[in-house]
């Protein structure tokens, strides 16, 4: 019972995760925020719901606050892994998409500019403006583009932030030339 | 207290561990010695928890005791490093969207353009850094000019490529 009881927010993980794969291919022209969106709330439900049930109430009744508490962390933890360490990876990573061009390619595998012809910084930088024009974090006007809503922005400024502390410089490529 | 308080305390020492570490010296395979640094720091720590308790006896407070509460602060644990790790990455390689939004940002009020942006950002930046990436990971071998998959990658990239299609959705990127 008491390794039951630790698997409650991965159980709750996975059918955010069973939620957002059927949203996905029911409604393919939802934006993907919301199904992932829909995904998370299937899974806090479900939560809830072995909270609720006999799993819930093996605990002591003076336990069973805390235990939520943890249990919610642990769940919004994994939610947060999943949305930005798993799916996004395939939605956005640079190194991904290069391992998916090779893969197709197989054993003859391509050279620098044929990787280039097939992914390139003009299609990165395209796909990222339409998806910062499409959410409001940049508006455009006469051709050029300003900051709209500065939450991202923000998140941007973190990172930096972060880098400074972990990396002792704001950018990768501070002090090195790309490339 | 007990249910949360052991995980977040062994979160925190990790993050500790990790920054003095990093700072002091960056080791080369940054993902496999973070796990190495979780694992290490979960392990000290339970201990920890375990001869202070006895130690302590009835006045322990919020240190865990009975087995669910032990399971549960691991389980916190490994979520809060499994969320952690997913910004480190972020913070270790430069995301072409944040340094979108910084580029603008830094234009001010004459903001800039779609020519402005292509021109700091090129394929030097966005592309050869990420390959070689691939390939000092042992992703991806250099032949003779030729970018090859490993098995290793292929096996890194297979469930990604099963995920899209059980979400029927294109390649990303």
């Amino acid at each position: 019972m008491t390794v039951a009881l630790g698997l409650v927010p991965f159980a709750a993980l996975l059918a955010c995760i069973v939620a957002h794969v059927l949203v996905s291919r029911v409604l393919p022209e939802l934006p993907r925020h919301y199904g992932l969106a829909l995904g998370a709330l299937a899974g806090l439900v479900t939560l809830a719901a072995l909270a609720l049930l006999p799993i819930g109430q093996a605990v002591a009744p003076e336990d069973r606050v805390g235990l939520g508490v943890a249990w919610t962390l642990t769940y919004l933890s994994l939610v947060y892994w999943y949305v930005f360490g798993f799916f996004n990876l395939g939605e956005s990573a640079r190194r991904i998409r290069l391992l998916v061009e090779l893969r197709t390619a197989g054993d003859r595998g391509l050279t620098r500019a044929e990787i280039l012809a097939a992914y390139n910084a003009r299609m990165i930088v395209d796909a990222r403006l339409g998806r910062l024009l499409a959410g409001g974090q940049v508006v455009e006007r006469d051709g050029r583009y300003f900051i709209g809503k500065t939450l991202m922005l923000c998140g941007a400024k973190a990172l930096v932030l972060l880098k400074l502390v972990f990396l002792g410089a704001p950018s990768e490529f501070a002090g090195r030339p790309p490339g | 207290m007990r249910f949360v308080a052991p995980g977040l305390l062994a979160f925190t020492v990790l993050i500790a561990a990790h920054v003095v570490i990093w700072r002091a010296r960056r080791p080369a395979g940054e993902y496999a010695a973070l796990a190495v640094l979780g694992a290490g720091v979960l392990a000290v720590m339970l201990t920890t928890f375990r001869i202070t308790a006895v130690s302590l006896g009835s006045a322990s407070g919020w240190l865990p005791r009975s087995p669910i509460e032990y399971v549960t602060a691991i389980g916190l644990y490994a979520a809060l490093f499994l969320s952690y790790v997913t910004t480190y990455s972020a913070v270790q390689a430069d995301s072409p969207t944040m340094t979108i939004l910084l580029l603008i940002e830094r234009a001010g009020a004459a903001g800039c353009t779609r020519a402005e942006l292509g021109a700091r950002l090129d394929d030097r930046v966005l592309v050869v850094p990420r390959l070689d990436d691939l390939v000092a990971g042992n992703l991806v071998r250099l032949e003779r000019g030729r970018y090859v998959v490993t098995s290793r990658g292929t096996l890194m990239i297979a469930p990604h490529v099963r995920f899209r299609r059980w979400l029927k959705m294109e390649k990303g990127g």
